[in-house]
């Protein structure tokens, strides 16, 4: 019994290793002088630690933190709600053309949204609309449909018998919906979530175009702090700083959503 | 009698989200193919050029460079997460008390900005002063590790940060779906005698069907934009060996004013997609149709 | 009573019609924040209202300033690193041709040139950074009985000797930029000015496809088994480190590693040296920083541009924008009191380049982006790949310049 736990343990801690060698890095830099790192020593310990590029992060990141978190949350949400309706249509509402909307979903998925930069920004002077934080919400949720792929994927995998035994009870579409889908697609909730908000919080150059100084995402900011032309120094503690700052609220994301990676997560529903 | 709203009922539902979609994803990009055939500059032109974008577009050494690599970093980009995430989450599924803590620190690094892993583990891999130079004084002096600066082995330094960022995902992927299997299926498993290794290969993997998908959903996409990454560990260097597609698409487009050259970029990386997708979507309306 | 009533009357309609002129900058760190701050304070001081949009990276703040244009609506003024035409085909400019009567007689004319936009004035130059510059570690090089190379066969010899002893002989970054610096530095020291804009910035197919450029990439070529494996994503400043603390002899880049060496505490003549390129002699390369004016929404808007570009180009202001940023000033009749040595060395040889034309700009600000571009990944492949012959990238070279978009 020992060893077996042995062979089950030994892997995941050498994985470990792997996984939280880079963090242990940023960490330990993150307490260096911009100098230290300058010449080089980004593997030996600190010479004399201080929180300087840590103080210096906050003051860039500062104001962004909020700004982030008022694009990521409503995105995330309205995004997963829509792709779940999205999925479900999609998947057990059996009409004409289904199969051609899945194409175009999955197409869609793989382009970078990169490419659409330029049309969108023309779009928006042609529409007369000013760059604000509203403005790229939208822009994120209307990129985001693809995601409705995620669940009907997992859609597929639900008994009709069930769909049918509501609807004999007389459930409409909307209580359907509500009551007993949405809540067995926790699963791909927690999945979609972890995706999404991953994804909108890390992204930059959509938030530094479509919004204007104050309004600017976390990581538009982070990105301003990597960047340097030909005759600027990079201040690579505090880079560091910042990225873990700014990687907390994701990381919290994961702690929440990790509760929900219990067993059992469709079958009492099935069963009762 | 179902009354018209209820017999188009899905398609209305679904309407108002497709015709953005359909806006905003095709709609730009039949303004993107448009471009492609212009001879656009910094800004979009109305000059007509016909294929001259994509002509000079596979005369460029850098995009059949770019191109090559695509293929090889997807190959192991898909690959390796995929196996990776499969044993990480069979291993945590057995149930650990550590459970918690080593699911973050698997998922952990997709919290991580990209630019600066991307800047972390250039110093990691750096030939001169990282890990390598590590080993070198813990003893095994003459270690070596210049993958960063040799023009064919950079681009697997890409793969080493890309996969380290990525199978977290997949192990949660992966996890989920196993968690997700009715607990009642393995308990009447188990009591048929089923355990460890059979219980894995007979039950809970043939579930794995739909993760597979929605892993697979996010590895190639992700291969294909991959951008930021390839700006902080390598900018596509040394020279453009490690260069893909997406950062000569973004380079042509925004550095080098050469708008109808990206366009065109995009536009390949398209009909890309749509050569694997189509088929793939007709094999399955072929199965579907076929299906008693 | 009735005076100050007056005055107030007075700054009335610019209170009014006070719409700021939007300015687009990539100034947001260290030594360039510090410029932006005497810019602002001169703005200010001229009683012009601006509203700073500042992008860090030079990438995104071109990229933010293209999507501008093609949304429709352009900043008052930007800072730009490209050719003026670049955005001039592409965007109307201002015209600051009013108040820049008097620039041709304090500007080289090269600069002057390159501020106009269809015979008119478009923008103020800010400050200058000398490309051309051989930074070397001097105990190091007399401890092993070399001097500064002044030509590129005294260069390989100095290396030779060097490698040999375990030094580095060259520190280089990992950018494209710094190998085309090495490369610029090859083209000028062996073909001299007129070569390097004839073959280089007008595209002569005869030369490009010549001898004297098929030597001029092996010698390029030739550099690189000077430097270390170390080089790989290296910051340049990493890269000055180095000689800074001895590691490595040599680095060929700008005037802004000075800066590096004053903050180490070292002293120019005694532990380091500022000489011109090998082969160079005096000759004097180099970039510009400047900010280009946009086509004005109102003759306010005109009013203050004029009005703030004649107070960007006052003697006492430029002076100040370049000591601060590092580099020399734009004025040839500016004085230099309060420079460092290198930096007056720098002042001298861009002077007498002025006078005798020698001065040469560099390529990233003659040529259309495109074309610039291509050169880079012409050398940046050649110097990447072990495969690549001379002749192919001489080939390449010729393809290259003859990209336009």
């Amino acid at each position: 019994m020992m060893w077996r736990r042995g062979l089950i343990y030994a892997p995941l801690a050498l994985f470990a290793v792997y996984f939280a060698m880079p963090l242990l890095f940023m960490l330990l830099n993150s307490f260096k002088s911009a100098a230290e790192l300058q010449q080089g020593g980004f593997l030996g310990w600190p010479r004399a630690p201080d929180l300087d590029a840590w103080r210096e992060a906050w003051n860039a990141l500062g104001g962004g933190f909020k700004n982030s978190l008022l694009l990521a949350v409503p995105v995330v949400a309205l995004s997963s709600l829509l792709a779940a309706l999205n999925g479900f249509v999609l998947c057990k509402l059996r009409f004409r053309g289904s199969e051609l909307v899945f194409v175009l979903l999955l197409v869609a998925l793989f382009l970078p949204i990169k490419v659409y930069l330029l049309p969108l920004a023309i779009s928006l002077a042609k529409l007369g609309l000013a760059k604000s934080l509203g403005v790229l919400i939208a822009i994120h949720v209307i990129y985001s449909l693809p995601l409705a792929l995620f669940f009907r994927n997992h859609y597929l995998g639900f008994p009709d018998e069930l769909l049918r035994a509501a609807r004999v009870d007389g459930a409409g579409f909307w209580a359907l919906f509500t009551r007993i889908v949405l809540p067995l697609s926790k699963p791909v909730f927690v999945v979609v979530v972890i995706l999404q908000f991953t994804t909108i919080w890390n992204e930059y150059l959509f938030g530094l175009v479509f919004t204007s100084g104050d309004s600017r995402p976390v990581t538009a900011a982070l990105a301003q702090l990597g960047a340097s032309g030909e005759g600027g120094v990079r201040q690579y503690n505090v880079e560091m700083a910042a990225a873990l700052l700014a990687a907390l609220p994701t990381l919290a994301v994961y702690l929440l959503a990790g509760r929900h990676f219990t067993r059992g997560l469709v079958a009492g529903a099935v069963k009762g | 009698m179902k009354t018209f709203l209820e017999r188009w009922q899905p398609q209305l539902l679904l309407a108002p989200s497709l015709i953005v979609c359909l806006l905003f994803f095709y709609g730009f990009m039949l303004w993107t193919g448009w471009i492609s055939l212009t001879r656009s500059g910094m800004l979009p032109s109305s000059e007509f050029v016909g294929l001259l974008q994509y002509q000079r577009l596979f005369a460029d050494e850098r995009w059949l460079g770019a191109l090559g690599n695509l293929a090889r970093f997807a190959a192991l980009f898909v690959v390796i997460p995929l196996i990776l995430g499969l044993l990480l989450a069979i291993l945590l599924d057995q149930k650990l008390r550590a459970e918690g803590a080593l699911r973050l620190i698997y998922l952990h690094p997709m919290a991580l900005s990209l630019i600066v892993t991307g800047t972390v583990w250039r110093w990691l891999l750096d030939p001169e002063l990282g890990l390598a130079q590590g080993l070198r004084e813990l003893g095994l002096t003459s270690f070596r590790f210049d993958w960063l600066g040799d023009e064919d082995l950079a681009l697997y330094t890409l793969v080493i940060a890309a996969v380290w960022q990525i199978s977290g995902f997949v192990m949660a992927v992966f996890l989920a779906g196993l968690r997700g299997v009715d607990e009642a299926i393995v308990q009447a498993a188990r009591l048929d005698g089923a355990e460890g290794f059979t219980l894995y290969r007979r039950i809970l993997l043939p579930t794995l069907g739909p993760s597979l998908f929605s892993a697979l959903l996010v590895l190639l996409p992700a291969a294909i934009k991959s951008f930021d990454l390839v700006v902080a560990l390598t900018d596509g260097g040394p020279g453009h060996a490690s260069e893909l597609p997406a950062l000569y698409m973004f380079q042509m487009a925004f550095e080098r004013s050469r708008l109808g050259l990206g366009a065109a970029s995009a536009m390949v990386l398209l009909m890309m997609v749509l050569s694997v997708a189509l088929p793939y979507v007709y094999a399955r309306q072929r199965r579907l149709r076929s299906a008693p | 009573m009735k005076r100050r009533l007056m005055a107030l009357l007075g700054a009335l309609p610019l209170l009014a019609a006070a719409q700021p002129l939007d300015f687009l900058h990539w100034w947001t760190a260290g030594s360039e924040a510090q410029t932006l701050a005497e810019l602002r304070q001169t703005a200010h001081a001229a009683g012009v209202a601006w509203q700073e949009s500042p992008v860090a990276g030079a990438v995104n703040a071109n990229t933010l300033l293209k999507t501008r244009f093609l949304s429709g609506n352009p900043p008052a003024l930007a800072q730009i690193d490209k050719a003026v035409s670049v955005c001039g085909e592409a965007v109307p400019l201002a015209d600051l041709s009013p108040v820049a009567q008097g620039w041709r007689q304090v500007l080289p004319p090269v600069i002057a040139a390159e501020l106009q936009h269809r015979g008119r004035t478009v923008a103020v130059p800010i400050n200058v950074h000398r490309l051309n510059t051989l930074w070397s570690n001097l105990a190091l090089l007399q401890r092993h009985g070399l001097e500064v190379p002044r030509t590129w066969e005294a260069f390989f010899a100095a290396g030779d000797r060097l490698k040999a002893a375990g030094v580095i002989p060259l520190a280089i970054g990992g950018s494209v930029g710094q190998k085309f610096s090495v490369f610029a530095d090859v083209v000028l020291g062996q073909g001299g000015p007129q070569f390097f804009r004839r073959a280089l910035v007008q595209g002569d197919a005869a030369l490009l496809a010549g001898p004297e450029m098929l030597q001029m990439l092996r010698d390029f070529k030739r550099v690189k088994a000077y430097t270390d494996a170390g080089q790989a994503g290296r910051d340049w400043s990493v890269a000055t480190g180095l000689v800074i603390q001895g590691r490595a002899a040599m680095q060929l880049t700008g005037d802004w590693a000075n800066g590096e060496f004053l903050k180490a505490g070292r002293v120019a003549g005694r532990d380091y040296d500022c000489t011109p390129a090998p082969g160079h002699g005096a000759l004097h390369y180099f970039e510009f920083d400047r900010l280009l004016f946009f086509r004005p929404a109102s003759a306010q808007q005109a009013t203050d541009q004029h009005r703030l570009a004649a107070a960007l180009m006052q003697p006492a202001d430029s002076t100040r924008f370049a000591r601060i940023k590092g580099g020399i000033p734009v004025r040839v009749d500016a004085d230099l009191a309060g420079f460092n040595t290198c930096a007056q060395r720098s002042h001298q040889d861009f002077k007498a380049g002025s006078a005798d034309g020698s001065l040469t700009l560099a390529l990233g600000a003659q040529l259309p982006e495109a074309t610039h571009g291509a050169y880079r990944d012409v050398i940046s492949a050649f110097w990447a790949s072990d495969r690549m012959t001379a002749e192919q990238a001489q080939q390449r070279l010729l393809k290259a310049s003859r990209v336009i978009d």
